[in-house]
């Protein structure tokens, strides 16, 4: 049987408005994606991240607005940073820091959260399991 | 205050390899100001550690504390339970604190996870810099209130060098000529004539040699009673 | 804590998942008290089978599955009310645009939702439910600044009832207004324009002015600030509930940007209004560089086409217009760009910046104009130059957008407010605007204020951070990383020690501080970390 890969997408508020778009519009994803909600990217936390990966997650996604149109001023630029320290973390403990990673689109953009969702699939289906 | 930084994973992973159970310890005073050792390091670093071993099947039972203060023998003691159900100690505190713990639990095993770096404060988010060095004998009263001792690379005190460049320093370039700090202070103190008064060869003995130095408070003191 | 769960099949449109299944799975679960399905919970029948199952099984957390459509929330959260719930004790799990409308393969989606499910009811299980509350708040206003926005703005207010302040620090109101010679498309000059307003204003009972004042320092938050005022070195205190700032911006002549100085012959827009309110003569030819620094706005296009028409019908002088770039969108911008071709003025456009030479009185500029593939050499008695745009010095740290003026770049949320919750922008500060833009902008800005104090009470966001004292190392790095400034450190009589303090009406739950506390003593009342940890924990197993 081919490797489903278990990964989760922390999504700003007003990004999940771009995913429930998709869903709207009936555009497929793969069933792999699950959606955890935040207020905004800025509340991601570094534990989040790890814990995710530590509770059997594949690959893990962090998105936020544009930079420049995070709806806290500066909340995306805080989780690209969040994002970035702890794919060091990751290498250190030797963990493909490909697993991780941070994207960026506004809320009327649900292709996007598509090419999004089916891009880090394949690329974690690649990877293969975390463990 | 005091500023630390966590080890690299590997070399704490060695450390507590032999181990099943492990405590990690945070302290709630300056490493968790500095981000290195308070609840939320404490959570990042046993769950580094879990996936870490996870990844070499093998598997170390982390329990998570943090005392309020790790150089205090009173918050120390508080965990005395703690320390009876595990096999080791991973501590998140500077090196006083990992000493602490040594002195209050004698027989288990104590570990630095962090490195201990300066007395320093932070400069910007996420930016902490040395500003003192514990030199034992003050001088900031005649450089301007800037150490030269601890912000100077080459520790002039009657700087500054030939190299000093727009106010840069020549060793890095990112660096704060601290002799031209100590001008521009005193200038705005209308105080540049101190410049001109030479600060002799220091005592050094008062400094970092010849065994931990102690500060004792006779008046606070009652040894033995008496 | 007694949960109900509902299964809403949204009128037959989730269609490949295995409802038989997933609720064979929520009955496995032990803690559930109730479990019910239907075609449509949001339609009468289903809403009334919530409301009797919250009262006859006295829920306290409801689950939802179906979708999470903002609008539906607000039903079933009405419903919640109405039973006498919070609220927020309500959890919506969307299997359908987060489920079964995306992915094709039924197997796979039940299984998908399956875990939705047991996400949304750990999420319940975790939830913790907060008083609402209502905070009073001083419904009295300061207005800074007496230009023709904060004279608009102080109006508005005053006609919808509430007490303003009003402080400009020179002498008298008026403000940028009052150094125009004549406003596009207004008969009135801008002198009697102004006479009007502050006839208005002096007559208004609730309108204080307080001219040569300036605000020293600004304390408190949204509902209750605390003011200083310097009036001629006299110390005012206020008390307000929000404040608007119309400060206005300064203009400049950059010399750096031109390579020359003004001169009798070079002259910037604003002089050139003064020249008309004097009664100068104007000369025989003009021209106006607009664009020169590549800072202009269309706000100097309209300086310029205004001026540059009222020159040619009153003087008959040669006019001439060079530009980089036309800016004229808006109506009737675009209108007077039209009219000014007709009635002669001569346009050039250019690429590459004009070369500027001086001969005794006149000013030579030599253009190469792209459409007409030519070099082109004008002589002119007068040349008019810009000045660029810049903030007011005070209030910096209310935060600069990249033009360096007030806040432009916050507009997702709040458009007209400051990163200070209470404390609003009108007028120039913020955007440059013509006269008619400032006065919509200070009225739609009053009635901001307005709706936000008009009840004397502000009810407190349910989402928002709260301090753990005990736990609190006073690190700083919340206070400096609040995109709002809503954080502050405070003695707490209770537990005798300082700690972060969150104002509760500034806040606005992103959850910055709370992910950056290194003792993990500030929480999100609605995202609190242990909740999410679990939450995506049961997503990520069966």
């Amino acid at each position: 049987m081919e490797f489903e890969p278990e990964i989760v997408i922390f999504c700003c508020q007003y990004c999940t408005e771009a995913a429930d778009t998709a869903g709207a519009s009936h555009l497929g994803y793969p069933a792999n994606i699950k959606l955890m909600e935040l207020p905004c990217s800025g509340k991601i936390s570094i534990i989040y991240l790890l814990k995710a990966f530590e509770e059997g997650a594949d690959g893990v996604c962090v998105i936020g607005c544009e930079e420049g149109a995070c709806h806290f001023l500066r909340g995306n630029l805080r989780a690209k940073k969040v994002v970035e320290y702890t794919q060091k973390i990751l290498e250190e403990i030797g963990i493909n820091k490909e697993r991780l990673k941070m994207f960026n689109l506004s809320s009327l953009e649900s292709q996007k959260f598509v090419q999004i969702s089916k891009e880090i699939t394949e690329k974690i289906r690649e990877l293969g399991p975390i463990f | 205050m005091i500023i630390a930084e966590r080890k690299p994973i590997k070399e704490i992973e060695k450390m507590i390899m032999p181990y099943k159970k492990v405590l990690i310890v945070g302290c709630n005073t300056c490493v968790t100001i500095c981000m290195a050792g308070g609840e939320k390091e404490v959570d990042i670093l046993a769950s580094s550690l879990n996936l870490l071993f996870k990844s070499k099947h093998k598997e170390i039972e982390f329990i998570k504390r943090v005392v309020e203060r790790q150089c205090e023998k009173e918050f120390v003691e508080e965990l005395k339970e703690d320390i009876a159900s595990v096999e080791a100690v991973l501590s998140l505190g500077c090196g006083v604190g990992v000493q602490k713990i040594v002195e209050v639990f004698p027989h288990i095993p104590v570990y630095p996870g962090l490195n201990t770096k300066s007395i320093g404060a932070p400069e910007e988010e996420g930016v902490w810099k040395e500003k003192c060095v514990a030199c034992g004998d003050c001088i900031l009263d005649k450089t301007g209130g800037i150490c030269p001792i601890a912000r100077c690379s080459k520790k002039l005190l009657n700087g500054p060098c030939g190299g000093s460049q727009d106010g840069k320093c020549e060793i890095d370039k990112n660096l704060d000529c601290a002799w031209q700090l100590i001008y521009d202070r005193l200038k705005l103190l209308g105080k540049l004539d101190q410049l001109e008064e030479i600060i002799p060869v220091r005592d050094w003995s008062k400094a970092n040699d010849g065994g931990p130095r102690e500060v004792i408070r006779e008046d606070v003191r009652l040894k033995n009673g008496k | 804590m007694k949960k109900g769960v509902f299964i809403c099949k949204c009128g037959g449109s989730i269609n490949n998942i295995d409802f038989q299944a997933i609720s064979n799975y929520i009955h496995s679960f032990n803690q559930i008290d109730c479990i019910k399905e239907s075609q449509a919970f949001c339609l009468p029948e289903g809403k009334d089978l919530i409301k009797g199952e919250i009262i006859d099984s006295t829920l306290d957390r409801v689950i939802i599955i179906g979708c999470s459509l903002e609008e539906k929330r607000k039903i079933f959260e009405g419903i919640l009310k109405e039973c006498g719930l919070s609220p927020q004790a309500l959890t919506m799990v969307n299997i359908r645009e987060r489920c079964a409308w995306v992915h094709q393969d039924k197997r796979r989606a039940t299984e998908k939702a399956k875990r939705l499910i047991k996400a949304g009811i750990s999420h319940s299980s975790l939830l913790k439910i907060f008083e609402e509350e209502d905070i009073s708040v001083n419904k009295n206003v300061l207005v800074v600044g007496g230009g023709i926005a904060g004279i608009e703005a102080s109006l508005e207010l005053s006609r919808l009832g509430c007490k303003v302040t009003l402080v400009e620090k020179e002498p008298e109101l008026g403000g940028k207004v009052k150094r125009l010679a004549n406003i596009y498309e207004m008969k009135l000059k801008p002198g009697e324009f102004l006479s009007k307003k502050i006839k208005l204003i002096k007559e208004s009972e609730n309108i204080k002015v307080l001219t040569s004042t300036e605000p020293i320092k600004i304390e408190g938050n949204l509902g209750n600030f605390t003011v200083k005022l310097n009036k001629l070195s006299e110390e005012i205190t206020i008390k307000v509930g929000a404040i608007i700032l119309s400060v206005g911006c300064q203009a400049k002549f950059m010399r750096k940007d031109y390579g020359f100085d003004l001169s009798r012959s070079v002259i910037t827009h604003l002089q050139l209004e003064k020249l008309f309110i004097n009664g100068e003569e104007i000369p025989q030819t003009i021209c106006f560089l607009l664009d020169f620094a590549n800072k202009s706005s269309r706000i100097s296009f309209l300086s310029a086409l205004k001026n540059a028409l009222l020159i040619k019908e009153k003087v008959a002088s040669e006019v001439f217009i060079l530009y980089r770039q036309m800016q004229v969108s808006g109506y009737h911008l675009e209108k007077l760009y039209g009219e000014a071709r007709e009635k002669g003025i001569i346009f050039f456009k250019y690429e590459d910046s004009p070369e500027i030479s001086f001969e005794h009185s006149l000013v030579n500029i030599s253009v190469f104009d792209p459409l007409l593939k030519k070099r082109v050499g004008i002589s002119s008695h007068l040349l008019v130059v810009e000045e660029e745009i810049m903030p007011m010095s005070e209030f910096k740290e209310l935060g600069l957008d990249s033009k360096g003026l007030y806040q432009e770049e916050n507009i997702w949320l709040y458009p007209a407010e400051s990163n200070r919750r209470g404390i609003f922008f009108a007028g120039e500060c913020r955007e440059q605007e013509d006269v008619f833009e400032a006065l919509t902008d200070a009225r739609a800005v009053a009635g901001k204020v307005y709706n936000l104090l008009r009840r004397g009470k502000i009810t407190v966001n349910l989402n928002r951070a709260v301090v753990e004292v005990e736990k609190c190392a006073l690190c700083l790095n919340c206070i400096r990383s609040c995109p709002y400034e809503a954080i502050g450190k405070e003695f707490y009589k209770d537990e005798d020690r300082y700690a972060a303090k969150v104002d509760k009406l500034s806040c606005q739950g992103c959850g910055i501080c709370s992910s950056i506390c290194p003792a993990g003593a500030i929480q999100l009342t609605q995202y609190e970390n242990e909740q999410i940890i679990t939450e995506c924990a049961s997503l990520l197993t069966d």
